[in-house]
């Protein structure tokens, strides 16, 4: 009887042990490449959405907690654009994504969503390029809106049957058209920009 | 020994004759791609947790087998989920949840329970990588039909459907039921056929 | 109490954990055949529910997260929950057979049912506060509740019903599922 109250314990904690021995390992092994491939993913999603982007800096964000990053591109001593990193609340939590604007011109250069968890066949369809791409070229003039059967320059075509993350993205691109407004295009521009 | 392999994949079939794993079948089978990642992880964690719980059969206590495999199946599916978010981030990220949750799927703790502390190692692998082989194949039928039906693509290829437009449905958690809700019917309809 | 009540509707209707979310449909298969086992079952899942959300919770933020080591959060939660049953299960034996006798056949079940343990890395990896984890747990159980008591009632409705012998059980209880996980689908633009 006390044999078995040692050996149980201790057969569970020789399993325990191992385990544990076995998942530290891996997870030393993995970490540096999980790092590894999410910096990589982030610099090729600054080129990607602002294909002009050198020397970045990174920006100090405002009180506002759906800008998580400004990033500014600098080239021959001026300012060339800016990358934002937006997190909007989409249908189904957050949407990470990145816009790309070009500085003075005030456009926007890209967009790419980073990371979604919307639904699969709807609002995951927010990730491909037949959504992401019709922003590139607009002009931040005015805010953008979504609409059913865009047609305007302001307007943006909403993904069939997902309003809502189509809304969520264009909310996130507004925040960052808003700061950037505001802060750098007024500098550039003499306070012209109204957001 | 080859009837070890297949009984996995006909006779025993995890999902389609035993009922288990229902979940991540509904969930991850969207499409082909997500599935065929889906049923690689669990396979993967399936051949591991067999052969460990085979090698260690001997030395774990009667009473206290159940923590014991528990503990093992929640290292190895750490371990693929790490593996799995380093080298394959897509996957990792469209599989979400359901990568931790292989803990809880009853086919691993059923084949450690019902098989593996029964059995040598090289039948128990063996059984590992037909149930395994069952299990995926089972997804990826569920995932090519929805997939083909909902987005109209294989593997994210067009396919043509002769001019049928996708029926959006089939993407959805409500095309999940209905797809499997079918597979079973067709399943009942052929059991029947063959008896007859 | 930051959107507490978003929380909470969304966590039963329309991320519904069986309808939408699909946790939890070996239960909601299995015991659906009758209301009185989807009861008991339902009343299993609500208790171990909330029960573990709270445990998993103070776990992670106040042990895993100090000593670093939140890459075990899948080791420690399943540990957690299996040895929250076994106590409850001993406990209500003890101290209320009554309760006992209505919930603990289903209780041994419920340590692999997803549902549970999904809630519990949910949570975590939506960076709940503890009071938003609780409600999503309790919005989570009442979503279950709902779905398997309703589902049940239909299912007990279809049983005498003249179906061709190929649909009957199984394929017409998922194609009801579709139906119900549809029919939430219309809550969908409230948001």
């Amino acid at each position: 009887m006390l044999k078995e109250f040692i050996r149980l314990p201790l057969v569970l904690l020789i399993i325990c042990g191992l385990s544990a021995a076995i998942v530290n390992y891996a997870h030393g092994l993995t970490t540096p490449v999980i790092a590894e491939r999410r910096h990589q993913s982030i610099i090729l999603g600054y080129a990607e959405v602002l294909p002009d982007a050198v020397n970045l800096e990174e920006m100090p964000l405002p009180e506002d907690d759906m800008i998580t990053e400004i990033i500014r591109s600098e080239k021959d001593g001026a300012p060339n654009g800016y990358v934002y990193t937006v997190a909007p609340d989409g249908y189904s939590g957050q949407i990470l994504l990145m816009v790309g604007i070009s500085h003075p011109q005030a456009a926007i250069t890209g967009v790419k969503i980073l990371q979604q968890t919307e639904t699969p066949g709807l609002g995951a369809k927010c990730t491909e390029p037949a959504f992401t791409a019709q922003f590139t070229g607009k002009p931040l003039a005015k805010p953008l809106v979504v609409s059913k059967n865009a047609k305007k320059e302001r307007e943006v075509q909403a993904i069939t049957a997902s309003t809502i993350t189509s809304k969520a993205v264009v909310n996130g691109i507004n925040a960052a058209r808003k700061h950037y407004l505001k802060n750098y295009a007024a500098a550039a521009k003499g306070g012209k920009g109204n957001a | 020994m080859l009837k070890i392999l297949t009984n996995g994949i006909f006779k025993e079939n995890p999902l389609l004759v035993q009922l288990l794993g229902v979940c991540p079948a509904l969930a991850t089978t969207t499409s082909l791609n997500n599935a065929l990642g889906m049923g690689a992880a669990f396979t993967m964690v399936l051949i591991f947790s067999n052969f460990i719980i085979s090698l260690i059969k001997g030395f774990i206590p009667d009473n206290i087998r159940i923590p014991c495999y528990i503990v093992v199946i929640a290292s190895l599916v750490t371990v693929t989920e790490l593996v799995m978010h380093a080298y394959y981030p897509a996957t990792y990220e469209a599989l979400g949840i359901f990568i931790p949750l292989i803990v809880v799927n009853c086919i691993i703790l059923g084949r450690a329970e019902a098989f593996a502390s029964k059995n040598g190692l090289l039948a128990s692998v063996l059984d590992a990588i037909g149930m395994g082989l069952g299990y995926t194949l089972a997804l990826a039928l569920i995932a090519a039909c929805r997939e083909l039906l909902g987005s109209g693509t294989l593997l994210g290829q067009p396919v043509n459907m002769a001019g049928l437009p996708p029926v959006l449905l089939f993407a959805l958690p409500a095309g999940a039921f209905l797809t499997m809700g079918f597979l079973f019917a067709a399943l009942n309809w052929l059991a029947r056929y063959r008896r007859a | 109490m930051d959107g507490t009540f978003a929380i909470l509707f969304s966590s039963i209707f329309i991320s519904n954990i069986v309808l939408a979310q699909f946790l939890g449909i070996c239960s909601f298969l299995g015991v659906s055949k009758n209301m009185r086992n989807a009861a008991g079952m339902s009343a299993a899942v609500t208790f171990v529910m909330l029960l573990s959300a709270l445990i998993t919770w103070l776990i992670y933020n106040y042990l895993l997260l100090p000593l670093a080591l939140d890459y075990l959060k899948t080791i420690v939660f399943i540990l957690a929950i299996a040895s929250l049953v076994q106590l409850v299960e001993m406990f209500l034996k003890k101290h209320s057979p009554s309760l006992y006798k209505g919930m603990g056949v289903f209780l041994p079940l419920i340590t692999t049912n997803c549902a549970i343990l999904g809630v519990a890395l949910l949570n975590i990896q939506k960076e709940y506060t503890l009071w938003q984890s609780m409600v999503n747990a309790a919005g989570t159980a009442i979503g279950y509740t709902l779905a398997l008591v309703i589902f049940s009632c239909i299912r007990e409705r279809l049983d005498p019903a003249a179906l061709p012998q190929v649909m009957k059980d199984l394929p017409i209880a998922l194609i009801t599922a579709s139906c119900m996980s549809l029919a939430l689908m219309g809550l969908a633009g409230i948001h």
